[in-house]
């Protein structure tokens, strides 16, 4: 049962990173490898919001995500909108870079010691005994809420507002929707905003849960095979992607080998993409345009 | 004499002179320079290799540093395990790395640019674990101790004696590349980088030589990790991170894609860079105060290189270098 | 003062990826209202400037390199694609014009009618389905599964959504059948009347354009070969020997005048 309860924490955790990949990937087909440093961000500006405001614990969380939702729109607007037109690897490297430069301001900024949000904010974290047995703590089963309500969100969003719509119609064929009178850069800003918005909650959540250092850009790398997984451009196949790689991460450090965490998802990753490389939700013609 | 047969004469002449003063830099300079005229000439192999695979036959790695660790721990488990003398760990990391090339490069028969960018990422990871458990496995929870070559009864001590070996290993692979590049193979790697299905059409296999690339790119690599381990004398997974992987991505975009040259460049500008940042950040006043920032401070640097490079100079240091030299050298460029 | 037409081309240069002339001085005018042709063979350089009036060509390593395009008197050669059809002039273009996976309501949901508000887009949406009752009944059905008369409708609804007053076609006529052909085009006619908008028609079957437009043009690498009232230009012979008996017979390669125009030549 705890095995279960588990599985189901680290799988919301991995699909809540992960479908930030998966926006930016659908609409603007860049692979943002800085993802987990702008998760970590997001984290941080909690920490920030947390010390410099007396805000109520949830107000500072919404204040945070907020600001985190700001980074993504401003990396669009000051860095990733000069690479359009650019081949798809320079701007993946470009993120790389960015990550790069993100985690070394981090340090600048905010020290390299580890930073516990959840006390600042005085915020108590009482495990929480479920039906079974099994056993939550309230920041996690929060982690799971949230990511439910995210992905709901998510849906909704992409299926029945004019924005979503948009979005998936910039994804499919960005030539297209200028020529409607869609601002692909507005598109675009959007993208980045959400996707930051989303990693940063998940960001905030596990550094109320478990502390905050820059590790965290680590679960992010890690989070990344998941999307990948599950298909690159498709939010039910990230969340599918999220339950397979937490399964097997679950299980084979409970029963093989603890080592084999951080090398779990690649070895998923590896096979998946040996055996269909556009992932189990993917749309197959993804492969010949990057 | 005419222009055309001045400029060879000439670029002989200077290369000669480079030479000369590469070999005899050893002479007149301290140990903490020869360690890093050794340190760039690492780096220079393995950006040698990794442009090979990327700057000319146009195939994504962010798994160098999986092979270089692949070559060290070759090299520190059979001096371990076997005690073999340097003349049979350097090949057979050669060798280790050739396979391993051929296991990075299998996905890229299927997979373009982007996911096989993220397979070889997968690799590397795959690498490191293996890496790992090996430490774990023999209780070297530290790293392997790695005893110096022997080399004609003589240990193989000391930053000259090093910087010598290096400056050799480099040249032969500078030249192995060089040669390679233009000959068959490297046209054909020219037109799979340009567009694989049209390379295909024009009758050249696409598979075997997408592969080749990487066994060539790879036992290179590796052989440059087998290398470093002797130089180091010590093998632990820790030296090989994805940040190692970024920097030899790094080299070759600050160099300039596509050049042996740049290769060359790009790794004296990465593995001088950190030195470069110190040495700024100690010229300001209170510099004391900054030490504990200056790992962050050349992290975030270097990030800020990388995308300025990639967003406004995406031709590298060789592409400012072709702009800004005389007009007259211009002219003769193929 | 007389105002100035709806579009006009002055000695318009087009360059692909710096090299390539795809255009040589195009001189061109639409007057409101107007249903023009431009007609020609492969590569002869009409999608160019249809992408070069829509935007697009600074999309496609193109640039125009010379010349003036006038909507109304104001130079729009340098503007990005989606303020060009904010203007109303509103591309419908050859392949890959309507959303695969986008339903036909949401293909109509995405267009952006920045300056419209709620009521005329749903006057605008309402006119849409009027036109082309076949795509209201397949409202709720994947754009990809469409067959190529229900896709050329949708794309044109679509356009009339961003309420144009110029609508710039890319092969109307392409790979339908005729009787379909001949639908859309009464319907085109209608609509036109109705709205009071000017058509630029691009056209490989010579036939249909010339019994469509007023006024057309022939281009010939890259330039202005002939140009003339279109009843005109139907009953010259040379024309017709020349343009349509080739033209007529002749089927249209896969993807010749898209990726390259020019370099065909």
């Amino acid at each position: 049962m705890q095995l279960a309860v588990n599985i189901v924490v680290l799988a919301a955790t991995y699909a809540l990173i992960a479908c930030g990949y998966v926006l930016i990937y659908r609409v603007s087909r860049v692979l943002n490898l800085a993802h987990g440093e702008l998760m970590m961000v997001g984290a941080y500006l909690l920490v920030t919001v947390a010390s410099a405001s007396a805000l109520p614990p949830l107000l500072a969380v919404g204040l945070a995500a907020a600001l985190s939702l700001g980074v993504g729109v401003l990396v669009h607007l000051f860095l990733m909108r000069r690479l359009t037109g650019q081949p798809a690897l320079a701007a993946v490297l470009t993120t790389i870079g960015l990550g790069i430069l993100l985690r070394g301001l981090v340090v600048l900024l905010w020290s390299a010691e580890q930073q516990h949000p959840a006390q600042s904010l005085g915020l108590a974290n009482p495990p929480i005994t479920l039906f079974g047995g099994g056993r939550i703590s309230t920041l996690s089963l929060a982690l799971v809420l949230t990511t439910g309500a995210v992905y709901g969100g998510l849906f909704a969003f992409l299926r029945f507002s004019r924005w979503g719509i948009r979005m998936r119609a910039a994804g499919q064929n960005p030539l297209l929707a200028a020529q409607r009178g869609i601002n692909l850069n507005g598109i675009y800003a959007v993208a980045w905003g959400l996707s930051t918005f989303t990693g940063s909650v998940a960001g905030i959540l596990i550094a109320l849960d478990s502390g905050l250092d820059t590790t965290m850009a680590t679960i992010g790398l890690k989070a990344f095979p998941v999307a990948l997984v599950g298909g690159l451009d498709s939010l039910l196949g990230s969340l599918l992607g999220a339950l397979i790689v937490a399964t097997a991460e679950v299980v084979l450090i409970q029963y093989v080998d603890p080592l084999l965490s951080d090398v779990v998802p690649f070895l998923i990753l590896m096979a998946v993409l040996l055996a269909r490389p556009w992932g189990l939700f993917g749309s197959r013609e993804e492969l010949d345009r990057v | 004499m005419s222009e055309a047969a001045r400029r060879p004469l000439l670029r002989t002449a200077l290369l000669a002179a480079a030479g000369l003063v590469l070999l005899l830099l050893p002479l007149a300079t301290t140990p903490l320079l020869l360690d890093l005229g050794c340190q760039v000439l690492l780096a220079c192999i393995g950006a040698l290799s990794l442009m090979l695979l990327t700057g000319f036959a146009g195939q994504v790695s962010l798994g160098h540093a999986g092979l270089l660790a692949a070559g060290a721990f070759t090299v520190g488990i059979l001096v371990k395990e076997a005690t073999a003398p340097f003349w049979v760990t350097l090949p057979a990391a050669a060798i280790a790395g050739a396979l391993l090339g051929l296991l990075f490069g299998l996905p890229s028969l299927r997979l373009r640019a982007l996911y096989l960018a993220v397979s070889s990422l997968a690799l590397h990871f795959i690498v490191i674990y293996l890496g790992g458990e090996y430490e774990t496995l023999r209780g070297l929870s530290t790293g392997i101790m790695v005893d110096p070559p022997r080399l004609f009864g003589h240990e193989l001590y000391g930053g000259r004696a090093w910087y010598i070996l290096l400056l050799v290993v480099a040249m032969a692979v500078l030249l192995a590349c060089r040669n390679l590049v233009r000959s068959r193979t490297g046209r054909a790697w020219a037109a799979i980088r340009a567009h694989e299905t049209v390379a295909a059409a024009l009758g050249i296999a696409v598979a075997r030589h997408k592969l080749l690339a990487f066994v060539i790119s790879s036992a290179f690599t590796a052989l440059a990790g087998g290398l470093f381990a002797y130089y180091r004398g010590f093998v632990s997974i820790e030296a090989f991170s994805l940040y190692l992987s970024i920097q030899y991505v790094a080299m070759i975009i600050i160099g300039g894609m596509g050049s042996l040259g740049g290769a060359i460049l790009g790794a004296l500008f990465v593995t001088l860079f950190p030195y470069g940042i110190e040495a700024a950040l100690s010229t300001l006043p209170h510099a004391d105060r900054y030490a504990g920032a200056m790992f962050a401070s050349n992290y975030a640097a270097f990030g800020l290189v990388m995308i300025f490079f990639l967003v406004f100079e995406p031709q590298g240091l060789i592409g400012l270098w072709r702009r800004w030299r005389p007009a007259s050298a211009k002219a003769g460029r193929p | 003062m007389i105002a100035p037409p709806l579009l006009t081309l002055e000695a318009v240069g087009v360059t692909y990826q710096r090299s390539i002339v795809a255009l040589h001085g195009i001189d061109l005018t639409v007057q409101a209202g107007q249903i023009v042709a431009i007609l020609g063979v492969n590569g002869a350089g009409k999608t160019t400037t249809l992408r070069a009036i829509s935007g697009f060509v600074g999309l496609d390593q193109a640039r125009v390199t010379g010349g003036c395009i006038r909507h109304r008197g104001t130079a729009i050669e340098t503007l990005p694609p989606h303020l060009i059809t904010r203007r109303g002039i509103v591309l419908v273009p050859e392949r890959d014009k309507v959303f695969p996976n986008l339903t036909v309501a949401e293909n109509l949901a995405a267009v952006v009618t920045a300056a419209a508000g709620t009521a005329e887009r749903r006057r605008r949406e309402q006119l849409v389905y009027e036109h082309f009752p076949r795509l209201a009944a397949r409202r709720s059905s994947e754009a990809g599964l469409l067959s190529g008369g229900e896709r050329q409708m949708l794309a044109v609804g679509a356009a009339l959504l961003c309420g144009p007053e110029l609508l710039l076609i890319d092969e109307l006529s392409l790979g339908l059948a005729p009787i379909i052909v001949g639908e859309l085009g009464e319907r085109l006619k209608t609509i036109r009347s109705e709205l009071g908008l000017a058509i630029l028609l691009v056209e490989q079957s010579a036939a249909f354009a010339l019994q469509m437009a007023d006024h057309a043009y022939v281009l010939e690498n890259g330039r202005v070969a002939a140009a003339g009232p279109a009843a005109t230009l139907a009953a010259d012979t040379d024309i017709q020997r020349y343009y349509l008996g080739t033209a007529a017979g002749e089927r249209r390669s896969y993807r010749d005048g898209r990726t390259r125009p020019g370099a065909c030549q």
